[in-house]
């Protein structure tokens, strides 16, 4: 199960917050990790 | 929403379709057990029926042990007074257990419950068969000591468990707590009656008597007096309150009767909003965790499986051997594997370390919003500080004052100030400001125009008056002209904070690097670089692209921390891998950022560094305890010792393996309450003392 990068919650893959980067798609439980999120991959992936 | 919820007393996560969850302060909770649930709703309670449980099985399992272990007691009818004894313990004290297990097998995620359950349950009605049939397996012994000290050993290791986290708890508690249950509220007809703060509306209007704590957030109607705010910023100094002044829940008021007008109540005022962002980053994950997360949702089933194995091993390779007792062995093994393992201590590793964390940082003023910056904030190696109002004071102060001409220096500063009263440019406020430390009167001022960029004119005491000023950013000097004569001249400069040299020190002692970002001119950036020991400067930059410069660095490998101001900065805060706002304790949940300080105490960006680093090294360091006791005493349950000690020692085994169970949970818990300790630890070795970051 993925997890989100922002908030660290688990996440379900059908979840429909979802953003590509750098060829490897990443999942969010709500709208505002996600925005969080494409304002600045860079935070989230490293 | 496709996330899935933590059971907030454990840690382990919860599918969404439970039916274990309650409500509370308008948020949903979902629980992995009843236990959970019940520890979550009602702690005191939940304590008190662990107690009577306890109390229970100590009461009944003792004797189950002398009666077992004290061979030369000659007992009639011994497996039936086992039997008895261990029933009231089994049923009554292991109930809780049965209640979680049952719950985990319809949710679909096994947990301690189930496990305890298993092991306990095996060893019982193994036991009551023997009893019940003693000629089917002739050799076989009775082991209600096992059953009933299992749970005995487990209960305890809960209730110290409970009592532990209860004193952790309280910390961050002591915020709800704080808010009286009664306020004084002032009717229209000027009456003042008592009712429960919970009751108050935004636009009444409260009194506020020496001594007592504001209930809600409020704006100063009639009064004045000094209050305590070290609640919400740690700063021991009070703050004065006059009429138009905002004051917050959970500060006190010290020494004067306001009149209070009521702005925001319960859940929206100011404590809640911190005590709320204290449970939710306690409640959260740091990115360490995850780790933990992989492993637990496998652990159950692989001990399941390891449990199954030795017992099969035992029983063929007994049997085989012509030994005389291999079903007990075989269930003995199982009993001792299912029981020894400790999902628990694994699930507590994180969240009680974080719970501890964000209490330690709230007493100093200091609110982490989310607990993924914590592992980000340890990693921190460059830290980005916005200059006006973070390095230095909001509003600049004047440093030279020059005077020619006819008119004296107070006349001169008067008329100054009085116009620039009629202003909100910072450098309008410091000629204001220092009117008013000479105790100079403010006029009227008539015809008050401000021309943009250049500076204010207009009318005072008779007088055309014109404060030529320029951009505080490019040049702090100003003119001062009386009907268009020279009459004077100030120089404005923005004060470092104090504190801010220090600071600036110290994290370059932590190998940390430090930067200068703003808007300002070179040369004022430059100064205020010089003094601080910084070079690496960047002046006149835009708000959005200090973003950009983050980002750069970003892209170098550079962890960078950026304080700045909550709402001027807000992408800048959020592009940084730690955005720190300078808060003043009002409208936090506006502020952006995942930390923010409440007191504007420019030294605790050092505590805070000390603070990520020491509590991600604490939850490693429960996470990997918490590895090592499954990792080496799963195999020691299996039937390592037997090669030492001989098959006997399985007659203890399952007994110790809840020991080591019951001790394992608290050590962790333990283990975290010392993460004060060392966090006090690494600021001595910082600062010389554990109180006063610089």
């Amino acid at each position: 199960m993925p997890v989100d990068v922002v908030c660290g919650m688990k996440v379900k893959e059908s979840s429909e917050y979802k953003s590509e980067y750098k060829g490897k798609m990443y999942y969010f439980c709500c709208s505002s990790c996600k925005e969080s999120f494409d304002r600045n991959p860079v935070k989230y992936t490293r | 929403m496709g996330n899935t919820p933590t059971d907030p007393v454990c840690g382990m996560y919860v599918p969404e379709n439970t039916d274990l969850f309650l409500e509370k302060d308008g948020r949903k909770y979902y629980f992995c057990s009843k236990g959970c649930m019940d520890k979550f709703a009602s702690p005191e309670k939940e304590i008190k029926k662990l107690k009577e449980r306890l109390a229970v099985a100590w009461t009944f399992s003792v004797p189950v042990l002398l009666i077992t272990y004290l061979t030369f007691l000659s007992v009639p009818y011994r497996n039936y007074i086992l039997l008895f004894l261990a029933i009231p313990v089994q049923f009554f004290s292991g109930l809780g257990f049965y209640d979680g297990a049952i719950h985990s097998i319809k949710n679909r995620s096994a947990n301690m419950d189930l496990l305890v359950s298993l092991g306990t349950l095996t060893a019982f009605f193994f036991s009551l068969f023997i009893t019940v049939f003693p000629d089917v397996i002739r050799s076989a012994g009775v082991y209600f000591d096992a059953s009933s000290f299992i749970i005995t050993m487990i209960l305890t290791g809960n209730y110290i468990e409970s009592i532990t986290k209860q004193r952790a708890n309280r910390s961050a508690m002591r915020l709800i707590d704080m808010i009286p249950d009664t306020a004084h509220i002032v009717r229209e007809n000027g009456k003042i009656e008592d009712i429960k703060s919970d009751l108050l509306k935004p636009g009444d209007i409260i009194s506020v008597r020496v001594g007592e704590i504001f209930p809600v957030d409020g704006e100063v109607l009639d009064g004045e007096s000094d209050v305590d705010k070290s609640i919400l910023t740690g700063e021991q100094n009070p703050v004065t309150a006059h009429k138009g002044d905002m004051v917050f829940s959970g500060t006190k008021n010290l020494n004067g009767t306001l009149n209070v007008k009521v702005i925001n109540t319960g859940r929206d005022s100011t404590l809640s909003q911190i005590y709320e962002l204290i449970q939710r980053a306690s409640s959260g994950r740091a990115k360490v965790q995850r780790i933990a997360d992989v492993f637990s949702s496998y652990f159950v089933p692989a001990v399941l499986i390891s449990a199954f194995a030795s017992a099969i091993f035992w029983f063929l390779y007994l049997r085989n051997s012509g030994y005389a007792y291999p079903l007990e062995i075989a269930v003995l093994a199982f009993v001792s594997v299912v029981v020894i393992a400790c999902p628990c201590a694994i699930g507590l590793a994180g969240p009680i370390t974080l719970l501890i964390s964000s209490s330690i940082s709230s007493e100093s003023g200091i609110v982490i919003k989310n607990s993924s910056s914590l592992d980000r904030l340890s990693k921190v190696n460059r830290v980005i500080f916005d200059k006006t109002g973070t390095l230095t004071e909001n509003t600049p102060s004047v440093t030279e004052i020059s005077f020619s001409g006819n008119l004296d220096e107070n006349e001169t500063i008067q008329l100054a100030a009085s116009l620039e009263s009629q202003s909100n440019h910072p450098a309008g406020r410091a000629i204001v400001n220092m009117a008013t430390e000479k105790g100079i009167d403010i006029l009227k001022a008539w015809d008050v125009k401000e021309i943009p960029g250049k500076g204010i004119e207009g009318v005072v005491n008779g007088k055309m008056v014109q404060v030529m000023r320029n951009d505080p950013g490019t040049d702090h000097s100003i003119k001062i002209m009386v009907d268009k004569l020279y009459c004077g001249g100030v120089r404005i400069e923005y004060e470092l904070r104090n504190g801010a040299k220090e600071t600036v020190k110290k994290l370059q002692s932590m190998g940390i690097g430090v930067s200068i970002v703003s808007g300002d001119a070179r040369p004022e950036v430059e100064r205020i670089g010089n003094i601080l020991g910084v070079t690496d400067i960047y002046s006149e930059v835009l708000p959005d692209q200090k973003s950009e410069i983050i980002k750069d660095l970003q892209n170098h490998d550079e962890y960078v921390m950026f304080v700045g101001d909550g709402i001027n900065d807000a992408v800048a805060l959020e592009t940084a891998d730690v955005g720190v706002a300078m808060g003043s304790g009002s409208d936090i949940a506006r502020d952006s950022g995942d930390i923010i300080l409440l007191n504007n105490q420019i030294e605790n960006i050092v505590k805070l560094r000390i603070i990520g680093e020491d509590t991600i090294s604490k939850i490693k360091q429960n996470i990997g305890w918490a590895f090592g006791y499954n990792t080496v005493l799963i195999p020691v349950a299996a039937g390592i010792p037997v090669a030492f000690f001989g098959l006997a020692i399985y007659g203890f085994l399952p007994i110790l393996g809840a020991f080591a169970m019951g001790m394992s949970s608290v050590s962790v818990v333990m283990n975290s309450m010392l993460l004060r300790r060392k966090i006090n630890k690494s600021m001595v070795k910082y600062f010389g003392s554990a109180n006063s970051p610089v």
